[in-house]
């Protein structure tokens, strides 16, 4: 099935469809979640809010938004980040101690062994500069700005700017 | 627009990590819409992104495929209203329909300050129609002042010719006495200046002559009486002396004076010396 029949599969609430959108993807949404959260329990609830959030939401998706892929992917990943930012979630870190608490130490050395492999992309992200890979983690993953990356990198922001701009072409040329 | 320099800008860079502004989302989006290489540029960095997300892929638990699937099925279609900002690849770009984008609390804020504009304009005519009549008012009394000015002018340059004639060194001073009969308490001045044979008569004490009337003022010489023109209360005013009179009177004639005096005397006055 391509994409445009699928979406508009999705569009009449087509439980089928869904399904095959959660056979698909949910492997990809749960671990973009992961990364985020770094708490299963915790991103499995969001797993759960972001397939409720496309049913409610797959009318207003078109394709100036991107690929469908990326449209949900988006959707999981700002679902992620608004949990992360939210009181209850600063609250249950407090809880469950600094230990589990995702750190910039961490970048790409969760999942990413069990994963990349399996879905055919090889570690080519390990080729992907530290530098680089730091600033599209905190951007991308942990919703920083590039002012929040300059001062938590205590790097200056024309340098941040500069390394997010090399930072995206480099992974473009990457994945050529 | 320079296309290049725009995919170069790496603003298409925050658009895809999700940290474009919402009007640069929208300017993206309108300019991919229209620009096939910006379209091209877009696409290649989201599919970058989308690889790179999708390396952290990771299976969740087995069960948790039912319990979601199971939860779609509760769900009503009338939510699909509720506007999430997590919908958008921007985080905070909103996926608000175009009808929806006005702030109503603007909508409302541009009526109150057009319903406002509206009440100035009216305040505004009117103060400008106050102003008008304000205006002419004003311009009608600077008149009625200039033409004031103008006739004290006129007075001050008369009262100024007659203290001139008053003040002249030259000047015999005549006093005529009111008849004890007509007019006892009136009294006559004439100013006669010998050497030029002029003479100016003022008195403002006799009584007001009746319609048709007018005081005349004779000269006496010896026994020959000559008529020295006629005059009005309240103003200096030049009479005939070309001889040399011994005495004045004056009588009430009609008006204009007559050739040879006909009515009563109401004073008379010698010349001194």
């Amino acid at each position: 099935m391509d994409e445009a029949n699928l979406v508009s599969l999705l569009k009449r609430k087509d439980p089928k469809a869904f399904e095959l959108l959660y056979d698909n993807y949910s492997g990809a949404l749960y671990g973009v979640i992961l990364k985020v959260l770094h708490n299963k329990a915790l991103s499995e609830d969001i797993l759960q809010d972001v397939f409720v959030k496309i049913w409610n939401n797959i009318e207003q998706y078109n394709t100036t938004k991107g690929k469908l892929y990326t449209w949900i992917i988006n959707i999981a990943r700002n679902t992620a980040i608004d949990k992360l930012r939210s009181k209850s979630y600063k609250q249950e870190e407090v809880n469950r101690g600094i230990d589990d608490t995702p750190t910039l130490h961490d970048h790409g050395s969760f999942s990413t062994k069990q994963s990349t492999d399996a879905i055919g992309l090889g570690r080519w992200v390990e080729r992907l500069k530290e530098e680089h890979k730091i600033i599209i983690d905190l951007i991308y993953f942990k919703g920083y700005t590039q002012s929040e990356v300059a001062k938590e990198l205590e790097i200056p922001l024309g340098t941040v700017k500069t390394r997010v701009r090399s930072a995206l072409n480099h992974l473009k040329e990457l994945i050529r | 627009m320079n296309v290049k320099n725009y995919i170069e800008s790496g603003i298409l860079s925050l658009y895809v990590l999700g940290i474009a502004t919402e009007e640069e989302a929208e300017e993206i989006e309108q300019l991919a819409a229209t620009h096939p290489e910006i379209k091209q540029a877009l696409t290649e960095l989201q599919e970058a992104m989308d690889h790179y997300a999708a390396q952290f892929e990771v299976a969740p638990p087995a069960h948790l495929k039912e319990k979601v699937l199971n939860q779609l099925a509760t769900q009503t279609t009338t939510s699909s209203d509720d506007h999430d900002p997590s919908l958008s690849a921007q985080g905070d770009a909103s996926l608000t329909p175009l009808g929806k984008r006005y702030n109503p609390f603007l909508v409302a804020a541009s009526y109150i300050l057009l319903a406002l504009s509206f009440l100035l304009n009216i305040y505004l005519y009117n103060q400008w129609s106050d102003s008008e009549r304000a205006l002419a008012l004003a311009r009608s009394e600077q008149y009625d002042m200039a033409r004031s000015l103008e006739v004290q002018n006129t007075q001050f340059t008369e009262m100024e010719e007659e203290i001139a004639i008053l003040k002249n060194p030259n000047n015999t001073i005549i006093t005529l006495q009111g008849v004890e009969e007509l007019a006892p308490k009136a009294t006559a001045t004439i100013y006669w200046d010998k050497s030029k044979e002029e003479a100016y008569i003022y008195t403002a004490s006799l009584p007001a002559p009746p319609a048709g009337k007018q005081y005349q003022l004779w000269a006496v010489e010896d026994d020959i009486v000559w008529d020295a023109g006629v005059f009005d209360l309240g103003l200096v005013q030049e009479v005939k002396c070309r001889r040399k009179p011994t005495q004045f009177i004056i009588t009430l004639e009609k008006a204009g004076g007559v050739p040879k005096a006909e009515g009563a005397i109401y004073a008379v006055g010698d010349v001194q010396g």
